[in-house]
């Protein structure tokens, strides 16, 4: 191997200073060939702004608006996002958490003691009268599917779950009223945030009704 | 590159260029994602790890389980991680809010781990795995200590010989909390309704999308 | 066939000796270290109990502690030494605040063990690239600075005012790790970013720690090395310009890479996609500008290192653009073949380009010739055929871990299987790495021990005039 050096065949090193120098000016002198222009340069620019347009243009179309929740590349950020979930969805989470204890997982109340939202003609009937109820409670003797209840001495009373009461709001009363009306073989219209909010503005807190001031309303 | 100053300048800025664009960018961006309120559910998505899991991550970070096993679900035109049954949906930005360092991993020796929580049955399964290993999976066996029978260790044994059980050190415990604790199923909103594509648009093999 | 000539020793400049001898004589030791782990690593992945009751090889921590030793051990002490180097000699200067490069030299590699111990012990900070924990960092980053000072002095101070691509990718290399480490320090250990932005800036920090830190250096050397080596300069050099802005501002932004499909917002792995194809064009230019050193294989061992690391370096530009198309993405991104593929640019590119530079720059800085100028051809053929091995055997262990794991039906068992022989034929290759990495270690330390019995001979090396 060492008798590579005197080999003819071994290429001639340059120099460090010659590296730097047959370097230097490289390109200059062959920009313009007196008009005729040297392919190579033109091909190397068709190949970088072929590039670059290429890059634009898949930017353009697969970087999801630069918007942090996409995640596909064909998505897109403008999608119209529905937060608005089915009242019915938060009425039974709130039935659950409230008033299974008394009215039954199915709504069917214990004879005597809580009156079934089943088959109920307060639940059903007027919008008036419900939202009334849930607001400020029901107390006394009352009526429900053909049955006494609240007449006893001491019978327990229905809690007010408005402002006065539990504290619930407005949209969590319509989805609550809303669920009972349209679960356990119910059938009536739902009941929306504003008619609650309405009739709250107009009674105010107040004590219990009884079932006859309810229906003394029209 | 005669003009030395100008030369480093340009160098510095192509540098700093990709640093606003994409450490800072994502940085400013992905801090506006908050936990999603679904108001169905009335709580808020993702929920924050508790403290023995993160302690349990530490664990995991240390041993680097994440040479192994990845922690992010792909979509469903992207690989089969949903067939396998590795998440309901693709992993999403806002999951790793909670988290400090992710273990995205790199990766797949073993399954992905992003929803490991929902598979497991119970720490006991866990400390199964890690004491015996599988065929595939090493064990980790220094995470268990010999104990005498009856001891009041306040562990489940993973196993026993004459006179002894093999209980969980506090380590396995952790790292046991964390597994159990790798959930995220929800769908927040905004992300659902960004990346649904339309069944029509959604190849159904795998082509790059068209250029 | 690399035996120096006498243009070598004439050359030679041995006042820099001392710190540059340490920072290689380190470099070669860690490869050592790293390819062991490595090794080890490899045998766990298909004989998962193989040193598992050992609780400081666990597989995670020989996984880190094997990417510490190879980046920061082995191809961080050999990019300082032959940026450091390139500098010099190209800038006509001798290298000076030699004081402050040797203690920076001595405290990086005190750093660096340090590192791999404490992952050992199980610091780990779990971070890809940047696995020492946070309280070795800011010593690694004050020697880092000590050592790059003298590479800047060497740049400002050059003797002419003209300037050769190797100078540009070496200046870059050594001015941008500072600022990408010290952002990385911070955004990711002392203030850390939270959730899917961390992962994010830890695919930056990743991604430039090679591609602006060792891949330029390892280019640099190249450039250098072919007009050198073959005597030729390089062709249609006007390009080379646009070449170095191309790698330095594309390439800053190809880490996002890793995310193809993840969870961070889908910007980020397109840019990446976007970045990875501009990047094509720094590729075309290497090759057209150093076709001389692309087809060298039967030019002398250096020059097949160059022509090797080259090859790799161009190869592994278009599996990242292949690699990153939607359809390859789904099946290989998760697999050994990206494995494969970071052992192809690191162990492949980086290390043969340095491996090369090394060759060059030994004797130059010792005043001696390589003892054994017939190892160094017995290096290229261990270190190649260990190289292809180990990347093919990865490759088709991913490819075939890929396929099967694409099957739903398939359990990790199936899979595991399925992976074994590429993972059995890989690990045949590590082992060949290793008796590579032992043969160039030796003929360096021997190289060392020859240069001082020169020394002792006669005083002052005879520095016959240049042909
Ligand atoms: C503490 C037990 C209790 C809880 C909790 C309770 N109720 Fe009642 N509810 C009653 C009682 C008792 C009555 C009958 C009142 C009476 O006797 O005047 C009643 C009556 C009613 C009525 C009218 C009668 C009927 O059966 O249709 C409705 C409607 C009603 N409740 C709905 C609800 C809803 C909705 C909730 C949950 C937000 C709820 N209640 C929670 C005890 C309860
Ligand atoms: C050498 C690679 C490897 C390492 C390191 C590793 N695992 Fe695994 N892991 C596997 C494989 C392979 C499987 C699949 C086992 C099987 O199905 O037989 C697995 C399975 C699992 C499973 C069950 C997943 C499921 O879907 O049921 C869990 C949990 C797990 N690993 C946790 C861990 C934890 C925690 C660590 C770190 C302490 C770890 N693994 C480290 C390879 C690894």
């Amino acid at each position: 191997m060492s008798a590579n050096h005197s080999d003819p065949s071994e290429p001639r090193r340059l120099t460090d200073q010659e590296i730097i120098q047959v370097h230097d000016h490289a390109g200059e002198e062959t920009v313009d060939d007196g008009g005729s222009y040297k392919l190579l340069p033109l091909v190397m620019l068709a190949a970088l702004s072929s590039l670059i347009f290429f890059g634009g243009t898949y930017i353009g179309l697969y970087a999801g608006h630069f918007a942090p929740t996409v995640h596909d590349e064909r998505g897109t950020a403008s999608a119209v996002v529905i937060t608005k979930v089915d009242p019915a969805v938060i009425g039974k989470k709130k039935y659950e958490l409230l008033c299974t204890t008394c009215h039954g997982p199915a709504g069917m109340g214990t004879p005597g003691l809580f009156p079934p939202l089943a088959k109920s003609e307060w639940v059903v009937a007027t919008d008036e009268k419900l939202i009334r109820i849930l607001l400020n409670g029901l107390a006394g003797p009352v009526t429900v599917d053909g049955k006494e209840f609240g007449a006893a001495a001491g019978a327990v009373a229905m809690p007010a779950i408005g402002p006065g009461g539990a504290g619930w709001n407005d949209s969590d009363i319509a989805a609550v009223a809303t669920y009972i009306r349209q679960a356990f073989g119910n059938t009536a219209p739902e009941i929306s945030t504003e008619k609650v909010t309405e009739i709250r503005t107009k009674v105010g807190t107040r004590g219990a009704w009884s079932s006859a001031e309810l229906q003394a309303l029209k | 590159m005669k003009n030395g100053p100008i030369f480093f300048l340009s160098l510095l800025a192509a540098l700093t260029f990709s640093w606003v664009g994409l450490a800072l960018a994502s940085h400013r961006q992905l801090d506006s994602l908050v936990p999603y309120y679904d108001p169905a559910e009335a709580k808020a998505f993702p929920e924050p790890m508790p403290g023995i899991a993160a302690r349990g991550q530490l664990v995991y970070q240390d041993l680097g389980c994440a040479s192994c096993h990845t922690q992010q679900v792909r979509r469903a035109d992207m690989g089969n991680d949903i067939d396998r049954k590795w998440g309901t949906r693709q992993s999403w930005a806002r999951d790793y809010i909670y988290q400090n360092r992710v273990q995205l991993g790199l990766v797949r020796v073993g399954p992905d781990l992003a929803n490991v929580g929902a598979r497991l049955k119970s720490a006991t399964e866990v400390y199964q795995l890690l004491y015996k290993g599988t065929a595939t999976m090493p064990a980790f066996a220094f995470l268990f200590s010999d104990s005498p029978l009856g001891a009041q260790t306040g562990a489940i044994a993973v196993g026993q010989s004459e006179g002894h059980q093999v209980v969980p050190t506090r380590r396995a415990m952790e790292l046991a909390a964390y597994l159990l604790s790798l959930n995220s199923p929800h769908a927040y909103g905004p992300e659902a309704a960004h990346n649904a594509v339309k069944p029509a648009e959604a190849p159904k093999s795998a082509e790059e999308p068209k250029k | 066939m690399s035996s120096p000539s006498q243009a070598i020793v004439s050359e030679s400049d041995k006042t820099a000796r001392v710190p540059l001898v340490l920072l290689l004589v380190s470099a070669f030791g860690w490869l050592i270290v790293s390819t062991v782990l490595s090794l080890i690593g490899t045998i766990q992945l298909h004989t998962p109990t193989f040193l598992a009751s050992c609780v400081a090889f666990t597989h995670g921590r020989v996984d880190a502690m094997q990417e510490s030793a190879f980046i920061y051990g082995w191809a961080g002490n050999a990019a300082f030494a032959v940026s450091l180097w390139l500098l010099s000699v190209l800038g006509g200067t001798p290298l000076r605040g030699l004081g402050l490069l040797t203690t920076g030299a001595a405290f990086w590699n005190l750093g660096v063990t340090a590192g791999v111990v404490s992952i050992a012990a199980g610091e780990a900070t779990s971070i890809p690239f940047l696995q020492m924990p946070g309280y070795i960092q800011p010593l690694l980053f004050v020697a880092a600075g000590a050592i790059t000072t003298p590479a800047v002095l060497a740049w400002t101070g050059r003797s002419s005012d003209s300037t050769y691509a190797s100078q540009w990718y070496a200046v870059a290399a050594i001015f941008l790790f500072p600022w990408l480490f010290s952002a990385a320090q911070v955004m990711l250990l002392a203030a850390p970013v939270h959730g899917i932005t961390h992962a994010i800036v830890a695919n930056w920090f990743g991604q430039n720690v090679i591609t602006l830190w060792l891949l330029p250096v390892a280019v640099a050397a190249a450039y250098y090395l072919v007009p050198k080596l073959t005597g030729r300069a390089a062709a249609h050099y006007e390009f080379a310009k646009l070449g170095f802005w191309s790698l330095i501002v594309f390439g800053a932004w190809t880490g996002g890479r890793h995310l193809i499909g993840g969870p961070a917002p889908v910007w980020v792995s397109t840019v990446a996609v976007v970045a990875l194809y501009l990047l094509l064009f720094h590729y075309l230019v290497v090759a057209i500008n150093l076709p001389a050193g692309l087809f060298a294989w039967n030019g002398s061992a250096t020059l097949r290192f160059v022509a090797f690391g080259l090859t790799a370096y161009l190869v592994n530009g278009l599996a990242d653009v292949i690699t990153s198309t939607h359809a390859v993405s789904q099946l290989l991104h998760f697999t050994y073949f990206s494995v494969a593929q970071s052992k192809l640019l690191l162990g492949g590119a980086f290390s043969f380009l340095i491996f090369a530079a090394v060759y060059e720059m030994g004797p130059r800085i010792s005043g001696a010739k390589w003892p054994a100028p017939g190892l160094i051809g017995t290096h290229f053929v261990v270190a190649a055929s260990g190289t292809l091995v180990t990347v093919l055997g990865l490759a088709f262990a991913g490819w075939s871990q890929g396929h099967a794991q694409a099957e739903t039906a398939n359990n990790f068992a199936a899979v595991a299987a399925a992976a074994k022989p590429g993972l059995l034929i890989a690990t045949a290759g590590e082992a060949i790495l290793l008796g590579a990495a032992i043969i160039a270690f030796f003929h360096l330390v021997r190289l060392q021990l020859e240069s001082f019995s020169t020394a002792s001979s006669s005083r002052e090396t005879p520095a016959p005039s240049a042909p």
